[in-house]
């Protein structure tokens, strides 16, 4: 990997996380990725209960009323 | 639109614009006018790259997107959330602290001036179009609205989209997007909310959700591995994962915008506040075609919901043929709508018998069949094809919600479209005077002088967004066609920054070629094979990253030809 430049921090310049439970940056990606999967989960969750499986001759996706 | 929608829409505009010049006000110089001085807070910024990402498109496009097609759309933004982790722990870094006014910048300090040229101008290409697709989508609204003709509609809101924006520099761009996202965010919450209100006594939630299963549209999901299907969790997660990477981190339009933060932390903050929040927006979005397609199962559709197409159809000599059609759409609906009540009745008793699904399966085919017809008449008055998509939405806020919501909504739908096109003219105007004028033609002209050139740019970008936004209108889905058109240069460019960051070998003439086989091979895909647009970026990286890596071990770096 490209060696990343060295930060060129001002007076007052905040580098830290918002804290609270979220004390680093890992916390913060780690709650992200989470979030994510969640979201997945949840679609999945979605296609397999909404849907309502019509057997063959039923309706089927894109029709328009 | 009443007189009170009218009032509600003109103080609306005006509010936002006006907020948006008292915000700029304190702008100063080239650095003001394109990264608002350095001091924009994280919130504003993450609003600020949620709303130019959810133009008027994501109101118009998606939902209808959402009617005719359920909600596999969504997969493409699964890999969002992980996209923004990736770019919070490589891109920001090196954008950020390089110190850029455009992302391009950064491969010429990496490689050479060829690369950051090149780069820039796939940009330029790529933006160009897209920003006049986004201009297009709410002269839509405006024409299905007041009966105008899109080309007049297309031409006012150039004109003052182009007007605000010469004026406005970044800093009023993101206050005007935090405006606008708080608002599209009590849009969708009013439309939701409406929908639900308005479906027949006796038939609530559980029975829309329930016939939107019947029909399919929950289909979230799909874990199929055809590469021709448009939407699979695959092409989602992979290609989502590069279209995203691309357009956060190879885009200027958003790369500017986390470059406007007062530090480094605030960048990485906009971008994770963005992760958390646009998947819920989306499945909301899409939620609300899906609920809008059971609730054309209680209430009649039009046949054709572009109102202006219809009219010029009525004005032709097959007038007659297009109202027999609708008389007989009509009766089909109230057929289906019988059907449906059965399935919901005989629901509540128990399985749901056969007949009732076959019957259901036969009507769906009839006005499906019956719609069909009805747009091949339009097609043959109008000499062009009838694409009816973006007009879904407009056509159900107009006819049912109530009086004053309507200019509330018709303003977000606009304002939406406002932020995100000057957006796109700043971020164009950017990398024009910054990667190109500054670089190549006056490089030590004072600062009022590339103030003016980057005025004069917007300008000229505003024009050409109009030109292509006059023809944007046969382009299917708009949603679609935004990510396709960016889709041509997007993966290319993100394999330039991927192969900067990632391979230290790596250098000048290679990564120029390398890009430049990657876009080749975009184009060549696009236009010869069928593969989805999703997957046009994951090639372009890897051809990218191939070549670009490749060439780096066989050709010698400069150093060394120098010594």
């Amino acid at each position: 990997m490209t060696d990343i430049p060295e930060p060129e921090l001002r007076p007052g310049d905040d580098v830290d996380p918002p804290g609270g439970p979220w004390k680093s940056w890992g916390s913060i990606y780690v709650t992200l990725a989470i979030w994510g999967v969640v979201c997945i989960l949840f679609l999945i969750w979605i296609t397999s209960t909404l849907n309502i499986d019509v057997g063959s001759g039923g309706p089927g996706a894109g029709m328009t009323p | 639109m009443t007189g009170i929608d009218w009032g509600v829409f003109g103080l609306y505009l005006l509010g936002v614009m006006a907020f948006a010049l008292w915000q700029s006000r304190r702008n100063e110089g080239v650095e003001g006018f394109f990264l608002g001085n350095r001091r924009m807070p994280w919130w504003a910024i993450g609003l600020s790259v949620m709303a130019t990402q959810a133009s008027a498109i994501t109101l118009i496009g998606t939902t209808g997107q959402g009617y005719t097609d359920g909600m596999r759309f969504v997969q493409t933004y699964l890999p969002l959330p992980f996209a923004m982790i990736v770019l919070s722990v490589v891109f920001v870094p090196f954008f950020y602290r390089a110190k850029l006014f455009t992302a391009y910048e950064y491969l010429e300090k990496r490689f050479d001036p060829k690369t950051r040229t090149l780069t820039s101008m796939l940009f330029l290409i790529g933006r160009a179009m897209g920003t006049g697709v986004i201009m297009y989508a709410p002269a839509i609204v405006l024409s299905t609205i007041l009966g105008w003709d899109e080309v007049v509609t297309i031409s006012i809101m150039a004109v003052v989209t182009i007007g605000y924006t010469v004026t406005g520099g970044i800093t009023a761009v993101i206050w005007t997007d935090v405006v606008q996202m708080l608002m599209m965010f009590l849009g969708i919450g009013l439309a939701i909310t409406f929908m639900i209100a308005g479906l027949p006594e006796g038939v609530g939630v559980a029975d829309a959700a329930y016939i939107g299963g019947v029909q399919q549209m929950w289909n979230a999901v799909d874990f199929s591995w055809d590469p021709q299907s448009r939407y699979t969790i695959w092409s989602g997660l992979i290609g989502g994962t590069f279209l995203f990477l691309s357009y956060f981190g190879a885009d200027q339009s958003q790369v500017q915008r986390y470059l406007t933060a007062s530090s480094e932390r605030d960048s990485r903050l906009s971008l994770i506040f963005n992760g958390f929040m646009k998947v819920p927006m989306q499945i909301a979005i899409l939620g609300i075609g899906v609920l809008m397609f059971a609730f054309y199962h209680f209430e009649q559709p039009p046949i054709v919901f572009n109102d202006a197409e219809v009219r010029v159809v009525m004005e032709s000599d097959r007038a007659q043929e297009f109202e027999d059609l609708s008389v007989v759409f009509a009766e089909a609906h109230a057929g289906r709508r019988a059907t449906v009540m059965e399935i919901l009745d005989a629901r509540d008793a128990g399985p749901v018998p056969a007949d009732l699904e076959r019957t259901l399966a036969a009507q769906d085919d009839q006005l499906m069949g019956l719609r069909d017809e009805a747009k091949a008449i339009v097609a043959d008055v109008r000499g062009s094809e009838s694409n009816d998509t973006n007009y879904i939405f407009p056509t159900y806020l107009t006819e049912y919600f109530p009086i004053g919501l309507v200019g509330l909504m018709i303003a977000t739908i606009f304002a939406a479209a406002m932020s995100s096109i000057d957006s796109e003219l700043t971020a164009l105007s950017s990398a024009t005077v910054i990667d190109f004028y500054r670089r190549w033609f006056v490089r030590d002209a004072s600062d009022d002088h590339y103030l003016w050139a980057s005025r004069l740019a917007t300008l000229f970008w505003g024009l050409v967004a109009w030109g292509f936004a006059l023809r944007a209108g046969q382009g299917g889905s708009l949603i679609e066609l935004v990510n396709e058109v960016g889709s041509l240069v997007y993966g290319s460019i993100l394999g330039g920054f991927l192969l900067a960051f990632l391979v230290k070998r790596a250098h000048g003439t290679p990564a120029f070629l390398g890009i430049l086989c990657g876009f080749g091979t975009i184009v060549f895909v696009a236009r010869e094979t069928d593969i989805g647009w999703l997957w046009w970026n994951p090639i372009g990286v890897a051809v990218v990253m191939t070549v670009g890596t490749l060439l780096s071990y066989v050709m010698t770096p400069p150093e060394r030809v120098q010594t």
